[in-house]
């Protein structure tokens, strides 16, 4: 009997170190994984991590500056700024201030003691600087105010596009959902159709003849041409909220027709609620693919730096001063991203169901 | 009976006010169909045909298959069309790839913060194009990020932007880094891939590789397909990036003259909006020519889960 008790204990025994075993091994192989994804996101944000160095960084480098956000040391003497090298003395490197830098024989002095001159024979050139970790945040200010017509116009031109443009996707959008959706029109399938087929239509082939149709309407070159159009429905949207509406059970709806509320009123007080996150996430979408666009500001504001969004504005910047202050391009840069992270930031749930949402990939 | 009859013409009487909300609803729409949609479309294939320039000193006239001809003609049009296939030989195969690879990443079982990682490789996709330009501009170019790399593992570095060859890897490295949405598609359906399938496979002795090609690839094939379809329709269509990489111009040697460039450039520059049109309608036909062929083998190749088509 306690022959059998103990094997049993002892089984017992052999089966939690076999478990603890696998727990070892499956928490290894959880890191193991965890860090090789870690590495492959690391260097995914690589350049996002550069442009935010290179926003911070100085106007101009020296050829052994580190990049990113690092500037010579400086050292102050008699109102004189100068820069500190590594200089070697007696088999000794020492920090030293240059105050004759000469070709055969430099001059330094010793920042603790800057009265004594010390003298190196060579030319400082050879020698290295010490660099010191200062983000510039000035660039930011002088992108803002370096920008043609200024950042915050710019940065106004782009919200108000992209809102006006995505408040008209949105009610053109809602209100074509919500009839195919829910009212039974002869030539529903055909519609349906039609809405797939303008989202799946290249956009190329409208682009000459809206071009065309602006131009003699003589709305190149103002806001119209980029607004307008979203105010009479978006095909992906329109797919999207339908596919909202049809998940609603259609008894709200009756309840609220009995009650003798309109189509209108159902719309408003008993649908919109209920899509309250999935409508956001639409809009958020359609903010930040307006807020991005460069290819049709580039087409209807050339030469309009007043009404430019900053898409077209920073490319204007950036073919006028890019080589002198590349520095501020990136502080422009920055900020013309962070709005469009921030808003997925904000409502990421919602923006990423509505981009998997099955039955697009069909 | 005569109840009856008045309930029933109430009743359609309801249902016809219920159609003319309905139009209301969709007239803006269909409004805009007309005029931004079909208007346009029927427009340009009109003007494919005539000589139509926005100079006004150039006279207007129908110029028959004029244009259509010169297509054939153009050794811009030939080089633009030869970039394109470039483009989807060399570019569209990283598309889908790469997030394949990253999607089975972040959708294995042992990964810990796959929220975060989603984010994370999301992130890049937000960064609008002008942004991106810029980036890459800087990182591709002699001392960038990217040749520094390079030159620190001790190889040469390509001259990426200012080599004919090397345009296109250039071109596939800044996609790649916008894959945001193909990832969370692909996530996904690999989520949608029921479990019991796998340990089916298993039991009867499958290995991963196997359970991969015969389970998981399969069941994605919808996605897959969708993606490959997408990514082709768009390679006909890309722009800003190029426009943004080269300075608005066509690359060395014009290996970055992709099509919608050379329609751009058409249109705008040279205000040609006669030949712009006939471009634009010949690549709406091959896109629709290999929409088709792709379709017919997604009928033939891919799986759609509750399909009732037999």
């Amino acid at each position: 009997m306690s022959v059998i008790t103990g094997k049993r204990v002892k089984n017992q025994t052999a089966g939690k170190e076999i478990k603890d075993r696998q727990n070892f091994r499956s928490i290894l192989v959880s890191i193991a994984v965890t860090l090789f994804v870690s590495w492959l996101a690391f260097v995914f944000l690589t350049p996002l991590y550069e442009l935010l160095n290179a926003s911070l960084g100085a106007a101009s480098r020296e050829p052994n500056q580190p990049y990113g956000p690092y500037v010579g040391r400086i050292f102050t003497y008699e109102n004189k700024d100068l820069s500190v090298y590594k200089v070697p003395v007696n088999g000794q490197i020492q920090e030293l201030a240059l105050i004759e830098p000469g070709r055969a024989n430099s001059v330094f002095i010793d920042p603790n003691n800057p009265t004594v001159r010390i003298n190196y024979p060579g030319s400082y050139r050879e020698l290295e600087r010490l660099w010191v970790f200062k983000p510039q945040f000035k660039n930011y200010v002088d992108a803002w105010n370096n920008l043609p017509n200024g950042f915050a116009r710019g940065l106004l031109n782009t919200f108000l596009i992209a809102g006006l443009g995505t408040l008209g996707i949105l009610i053109s959008s809602l209100f074509t959902a919500y009839g195919l959706a829910r009212f039974n029109l002869p030539g529903k399938d055909l519609m349906l159709l039609l809405v797939t087929i303008t989202f799946m239509l290249p956009p190329i082939i409208l682009f000459v003849p809206q071009y065309i149709m602006f131009f003699k309407v003589g709305w190149v070159g103002t806001w119209l041409p980029l607004i307008v159009p979203d105010f009479f429905g978006n095909g992906v949207s329109i797919f999207m909220l339908r596919q909202f509406f049809l998940a609603i059970p259609r008894e709200f709806d009756e309840a609220a027709k009995v009650d003798g509320a309109n189509p209108l009123q159902i719309l408003w007080f008993i649908l919109l609620p209920l899509l309250r996150t999935s409508v956001i996430a639409v809009a958020i979408i359609n903010f930040i693919i307006i807020w991005n666009d460069f290819f049709n500001p580039t087409l209807y504001l050339a030469g309009k730096t007043d009404l430019m969004p900053l898409s077209v504005l920073i490319r204007a910047f950036s073919s006028a001063r890019g080589s002198t202050d590349p520095q501020m391009i990136s502080a422009a840069a920055v900020i013309a991203t962070v709005v469009p992270m921030a808003l997925f930031l904000l409502a990421q749930k919602p923006f990423i169901r509505a981009i998997t949402m099955p039955g697009l990939d069909k | 009976m005569t109840r009856d009859i008045k309930q029933k013409s109430r009743y359609s009487g309801l249902e016809s006010v219920d159609r003319r909300w309905g139009w209301a609803f969709l007239a803006p729409w269909l409004i805009g169909l007309v005029v931004f949609t079909a208007f346009p479309m029927l427009f340009s294939l009109v003007l494919s045909f005539t000589n139509y320039n926005l100079v006004p000193d150039v006279p207007f006239a129908f110029i028959g298959f004029k244009n259509w001809i010169s297509l054939f003609s153009d050794p811009g049009m030939r080089q633009s069309f030869l970039v394109t296939m470039r483009y989807i030989l060399i570019v569209v195969p990283f598309l889908i790839l790469s997030p394949l690879f990253l999607a089975l990443f972040i959708n294995a079982k042992p990964l810990l913060l796959k929220g975060l990682f989603i984010t994370l490789f999301f992130l890049p996709t937000l960064v609008p194009g002008i942004v991106t330009g810029i980036i890459w501009q800087g990182s591709l170019s002699n001392g960038g990020t990217i040749s520094r790399f390079i030159k620190s593992v001790g190889l040469e570095s390509p001259m990426w932007l200012s080599d004919a060859n090397w345009v296109m890897p250039a071109i596939a490295l800044v996609g790649l880094w916008s894959i945001g949405n193909t990832i969370l598609q692909m996530i996904a359906a690999l989520k949608n891939v029921p479990k019991e399938l796998y340990e089916a496979a298993l039991i009867d002795g499958a290995n991963a590789f196997v359970s991969f090609t015969r389970i998981t690839l399969p069941l994605m094939s919808s996605v897959l397909f969708f993606n490959i379809t997408a990514a082709i329709i768009y390679g006909f269509q890309y722009f800003t990036i190029s426009f943004l990489l080269f300075n608005g111009q066509g690359g060395p040697n014009d290996s970055a003259l992709f099509f919608m460039l050379k329609v751009f450039k058409e249109a705008l520059v040279y205000r040609n909006m006669g030949y712009a049109s006939t471009m634009s309608w010949a690549m709406l036909l091959i896109i629709l020519i290999i929409t088709q062929i792709l379709f017919t083998l997604n009928r033939r190749f891919v799986y759609y889960a509750g399909d009732d088509r037999k």
